[in-house]
């Protein structure tokens, strides 16, 4: 039993997603996070005492809320600098410029990129293995694997359901083919209506969503009371799934972002899916 | 007047002068060029200094062509994107955005397709007679919406938003020393050959038929002038997207404070307009740090009610 793993990978060389070699010397201790799905990846695996700023948009777990912020869509280059980091987390899908531009300031950049829920448990292994984290990593992507391989297993041998998600209802923004929400919904066991439309987040048409009428709704949101006020319309009233009640609920957070709380989101729809 | 000129421009100077001190000294982290530790050595000389540097030729780039375009056009409303530069350049980015393609790429097909676009409209709007400041306008205008149109349908086809977001808001954060280089060169091309063709601008103004009586070859100056102005706006779309308000006051203001005389707008404007965009820039990454403000609403915001109280002022009296 080694009692120190940790001080024993270092050095570490790892590819990290965008195809870059990264060496971190010792275990990272000045973190800096730029997206809230990798915020909480990295507290999952321990690290929030090591994490010194994150993105305006991370809140979650609640402590990150109040770690002292480096800007959003635009990253504030110059605080970056001033804490000298020794990790800066990125996602390559969506910092694909900031990465470059953090990079060209010789900036210690490791991008992860996990764009469907089989990939998450890799670039949780990733992590893991640059901040000397691997054993919690291991776990965690076991439990991802788990958590993925039970919820698909409710999927029932008939023929599978159509399921509209409801990132915004007017008009209906839904989430496209190759997104990591339709992993998660083709996954449950059901059609993504979204899928048939091209583009990653399209906006449809509400006779495409009538012609199709989809069996379930999946409505991405916070509010229980602003999507019943949604579906009380006449035109949403004209959707079987809705006056059959088959409309569920999911916290946009969990089901948008890729992290380990997406598995919660697959047992949700899954369970509601099958029953 | 000319000693009023002379008080004008010492002014300008002076400005200029504070607002690149200030710049450089204020920002979102507190660094002294004095400070040798590697962290401020690199945010202060490879972050900050590039970007005041790039936000002061891109405002002269702009003012000065949108000075030159009021002045070919004969149109008081003409910016440096009138003539489709914006659409072009932005439609450029954002398709090879969504092709994934690195940073200097996109901005490199951002300069080509501004500059495609300006010469589309300038094609359409030949005649035998030579080209009419008026058509030229109009075609602009046109086939800005009709590239806009199109910029629409790559965003949503793609879903790049956030990334083309720099581009239609207008950032200096991608600023970094090859880009200070290759915009120093632009606006050195630019704007000599604006200040040069300056005087002929002024007897251009007087009409093509007295023009020609006086030896001036009015397409040559007009095909000149428009190339100048276009290769100054076309850079600045490539390199920190497009930023509204600063072409089309500036050159204004000038005029308010020493008349219309091309010779002497022209590299005012330049002057006025860098200390214009350093300021703004500089607002832009403080105002609300660390997170930043997209610098064409700060420029509009400061600009626009500072420009009307002039206007007010000067019809007052």
């Amino acid at each position: 039993m080694i009692l120190f793993p940790s001080a024993f990978a270092f050095p570490v060389t790892v590819k990290d997603e965008s195809g870059v070699r990264f060496t971190a010397l010792s275990a990272p201790r000045r973190i800096i996070s730029t997206m809230p799905s990798n915020t909480e990846i990295l507290y999952d695996l321990g690290l929030g005492s090591r994490i010194v700023a994150v993105s305006s948009k991370c809140d979650h777990p609640p402590a990150a809320g109040s770690l002292p912020k480096v800007g959003d869509l635009t990253l504030n280059a110059e605080k970056i600098a001033s804490l000298n980091p020794d990790l800066i987390v990125m996602l390559y899908d969506t910092q694909k410029y900031q990465i470059e531009r953090l990079r060209a300031l010789s900036l210690p950049v490791f991008v992860i990129n996990p764009r469907n829920l089989d990939q998450l448990s890799e670039s949780v292994l990733l992590l893991g293995r640059v901040t000397g984290t691997s054993a919690s990593a291991r776990s965690l992507s076991s439990r991802i694997k788990r958590g993925v391989a039970k919820a698909s297993s409710a999927k029932k041998a008939r023929l599978s359901p159509k399921a509209l998600v409801v990132l915004w209802p007017s008009p209906v923004i839904t989430a496209g083919k190759n997104t990591f929400i339709d992993d998660i919904v083709s996954r449950a066991g059901a059609v993504n209506l979204g899928s048939k439309v091209p583009g990653a987040y399209p906006t449809v048409d509400f006779e495409f969503v009538v012609k199709e009428d989809p069996d379930f709704i999946i409505f991405a949101g916070k509010s229980y009371k602003k999507m019943q006020q949604t579906l009380a319309d006449e035109k949403w009233q004209a959707l079987r799934a809705v006056r059959e009640k088959k409309v569920i609920l999911i916290d946009s957070d969990i089901l948008t972002r890729p992290t380990p709380r997406a598995v919660k989101a697959l047992e949700l729809i899954s369970g509601f899916v099958n029953e | 007047m000319r000693t009023k000129i002379i008080h004008v421009y010492f002014l300008l100077l002076l400005l200029l002068a504070a607002s690149l001190a200030a710049g450089s000294l204020f920002g979102s982290v507190a660094v002294s060029p004095f400070d040798d530790s590697r962290i401020s050595e690199m945010i202060f000389w490879g972050i900050r200094i590039p970007r005041v540097l790039l936000a002061a030729i891109v405002g002269a780039m702009l003012s000065v062509s949108g000075a030159v375009l009021q002045g070919v056009l004969k149109n008081p409303l003409s910016d440096p994107y009138i003539l489709g530069i914006s659409a072009g350049g932005a439609l450029g980015a954002a398709g090879s955005i969504a092709a994934g393609l690195p940073l200097f790429v996109v901005c490199a097909v951002s300069f080509i397709s501004a500059l495609a676009a300006v010469g589309m409209v300038y094609s359409f709007s030949r005649t035998s007679s030579g080209v009419r400041p008026e058509v030229l306008v109009l075609a602009g205008v046109a086939l800005s919406s009709l590239l806009g149109a199109a910029l629409v349908a790559v965003i949503l086809a793609s879903d790049s938003l956030q990334s083309v977001y720099f581009w239609l808001f207008g950032s200096f954060s991608f600023a970094s020393p090859v880009f200070v280089k290759i915009a120093a060169a632009a606006a050195a091309a630019g704007i000599s050959v604006s200040i040069f063709f300056s005087r002929q601008l002024n007897i251009l103004l007087l009409g093509d038929e007295e023009a020609a009586s006086l030896g001036v070859n009015t397409s040559a100056v007009r095909i000149a002038m428009l190339s100048a102005a276009s290769l100054l706006s076309a850079v600045s779309v490539a390199m920190c997207g497009i930023i509204g308000f600063v072409g089309l006051i500036i050159p204004h203001i000038i005029r308010l404070a020493i008349g219309g005389n091309n010779v002497f707008l022209i590299p005012a404007s330049g002057l006025l307009g860098a200390s214009f965009l350093v300021t703004a820039d500089l607002l832009s990454r403080t105002l609300i740090s660390p997170a930043e403000l997209p610098v064409g609403v700060v420029t509009a915001f400061i600009g626009a009610p500072f420009f009307i109280y002039l206007l007010r002022r000067r019809t007052d009296v």
